[in-house]
């Protein structure tokens, strides 16, 4: 990606979008996925019709919500740019003109300025950093008891390399002025209706001046796609993608807190443990991803050869820190994973692995539990939460022996 | 915000469904609403298709007075505070009740002029709901607003709600019903901005 002409990628914006006319998705929807949440109805159509992606988990067509199915993970740990999942709060536009993309740098500024794409990208030094892209909700349709929201299964993650500008290099090009506490984020997505909130979103100063927290324009070496923010998003690497605003188009600097309602009233979770009869209890905003990890290479109920020795395998991560170590765990008993090479950086997936002895009977309720370098570890049981936000459990499956 | 507002009143007064949003009382849960009078079997059939929950006729406490109904559970530890009376049928002309046809038959039959206790029969496939007098700027919930935009028309003063509910069986957030909306040219009623409208008319 050739760095500080990016106004030249005008012509893919757009391309291709008409398809998400939803009388055009209905045509050509594929088959129907079990998504295994408890109770159902967890069958979801999928579909490839959407611009620029493969086959997808529909949980909404518009605005988009498109889960990654879990197969997608079996291998690597970069998830392809076309198997990347989807989510949108709001209706974004279809066509964006690239030459024509401005970003507002204002608030509590020295002097407000308005950014075209090839400055944004002259900013400061091009950065990429690989990072785990989660949605706050991932796995909310897993929760028991049940809750609402979207019904995600654990697809709504996928890990990339991002690429773009550290954001208080944009920052600096308007001067943040003395006492500025937080810096907000606005896209092109506008709410569906009169008096439905703006989807906006805000990170403390000290988080916008992180060495890897990016204004980018590229994910794995491509342009954003529309459906993924093109031309720019905010990247918060170990932070869950609530922050990491798409489309971006205003970055306005505050001197106090934040009430809008995506931050005072919505993405928040219980400041305690809580159970499903509390209410009125303290909250936070979500923000933090704790560690979790998965098993790719078998699914729940799958059969496995009796006698014979196994190895099962998957992904993991360290959330906000870095993986120290991945654990299968049963009933009473743990066997340390190997993990695979730490290639892209704390924030990224890493693979693990574990050769099992010959097997001599079901393993029941086995899972992996991962832990952080900063002593983060995967809990036995839920979190439970009303609005099913940073679900990590020890997911659990069983293999029948035969 | 009040352009939403007038475009959904001229919706209800030409007898088009509305969606009705912004409900205090229940966890985000949107519905569609039309005014009573305008209730026809496509409405209620379009309500059963698109909103998918139960198909609700929202009145007033003097008209429930005068069919004979009340709070099922008027006590103040009502389950889901929702102002439910006992479901109730035409007492004629329906066939089981629970049809397009049936269910507007019966809205029809109890929002008529002089209707009393012997034009119904309980239990039923319409479920009534008792508005607070002083409508929705006493409890900012969808049957009270439901009854004040109808009034506020020139529609009557009874409306039927249907609560909208996804593919999944969630219930809908007004995220969610883009395609409805755009697909059908539904306007959407927004509760605050009638709460605000109302108080700023009474300032």
């Amino acid at each position: 990606m050739s760095e500080g002409r990016l106004s030249r990628r005008a012509l893919i914006a757009g391309a291709g979008t008409a398809a998400l006319a939803a009388p055009v998705l209905a045509q050509q929807a594929g088959r129907l996925i079990d998504l295994a949440l408890p109770g159902g109805p967890s069958l979801r159509p999928t579909t490839p019709a959407f611009p620029g992606k493969g086959e997808m988990i529909v949980q909404r067509i518009r605005p988009p919500l498109l889960e990654t199915p879990m197969a997608v993970f079996r291998e690597g740990v970069i998830t392809p740019n076309d198997r990347h999942f989807v989510r949108w709060n709001w209706d974004m536009p279809t066509e964006v003109k690239a030459a024509d993309h401005r970003v507002a740098v204002g608030g509590a500024v020295k002097q407000a300025v308005s950014l075209t794409l090839d400055e944004i990208a002259a900013a400061g030094e091009t950065v990429s950093v690989v990072a785990v892209n989660q949605c706050a909700g991932n796995g909310r349709g897993l929760s028991e008891p049940r809750v609402t929201g979207t019904q995600w299964g654990n697809g709504a993650m996928a890990c990339a390399k991002w690429t773009g500008v550290r954001l208080r290099d944009v920052l600096a090009r308007a001067g943040v002025a003395p006492g500025a506490k937080r810096v907000r984020f606005a896209g092109l997505d506008v709410p569906l209706t009169d008096g439905a909130p703006q989807f906006i979103k805000s990170v403390p100063m000290d988080i916008a001046n992180r060495d890897d927290v990016l204004v980018a324009w590229a994910m794995n070496d491509e342009p954003l796609a529309i459906l993924h923010g093109f031309p720019l998003r905010i990247v918060v690497p170990g932070w869950f993608s609530t922050y990491w605003v798409k489309m971006l188009a205003t970055i306005e600097v505050l001197s106090g807190e934040d009430d809008s309602y995506y931050v005072a009233k919505s993405y928040r979770i219980p400041a305690q443990p809580i159970t499903p009869e509390d209410k009125d209890f303290p909250t936070l905003p979500i923000t933090a991803m704790p560690p979790r990890a998965f098993i790719t290479s078998h699914a729940d109920g799958k059969a496995v050869a009796l006698g014979k020795p196994l190895v099962l395998e998957g992904i993991a991560m360290g959330g906000d820190a870095a993986l120290e170590r991945v654990d299968l765990v049963g009933k009473g008993w743990t066997i340390p994973c190997t993990l695979g090479p730490d290639e892209h950086g704390p924030y990224a997936f890493r693979r693990w692995q574990v050769a099992l002895p010959p097997v001599a009977g079901d393993l029941t309720d086995i899972g992996v539990r991962a832990a952080n370098v900063n002593g983060a570890v995967q809990p036995e049981a839920l979190a439970w939460n009303p609005s099913g936000y940073a679900r990590n459990v020890i997911e659990r499956i069983t293999l029948r022996a035969q | 915000m009040s352009s939403g507002l007038d475009a959904a009143l001229a919706a209800i007064a030409a007898g088009r469904i509305v969606v009705l949003a912004g409900d205090a009382l229940r966890g985000g849960d949107i519905d569609l609403m039309c005014a009573a009078r305008h209730v026809t079997p496509d409405v209620i059939n379009f309500m059963a298709t698109h909103g998918r929950g139960l198909i609700c006729l929202a009145m007033t406490k003097a008209r429930a007075d005068a069919l004979g109904l009340s709070l099922i559970n008027p006590g103040p530890h009502r389950q889901t505070g929702r102002p439910f009376a006992r479901s109730i049928e035409a007492a004629h002309g329906v066939s089981t009740g629970i049809s397009a046809a049936d269910r507007a038959h019966t809205v029809k039959v109890a929002i008529a002029d002089g209707a009393s206790a012997a034009d119904i029969h309980s239990p039923g496939h319409v479920f009534p709901l008792i508005a607070q007098d002083g409508g929705v700027l006493v409890r900012a919930s969808a049957c009270e607003a439901s009854v004040d935009l109808a009034r506020m028309a020139g529609a009557g003063d009874a409306a039927v709600i249907c609560s909208i509910m996804r593919d999944d069986g969630e219930m809908a957030r007004i995220d969610d019903v883009g395609d409805l909306l755009s697909a059908h040219g539904l306007v959407v009623a927004d509760i605050r901005a009638l709460i605000e409208r109302l108080e700023g008319a009474e300032a």
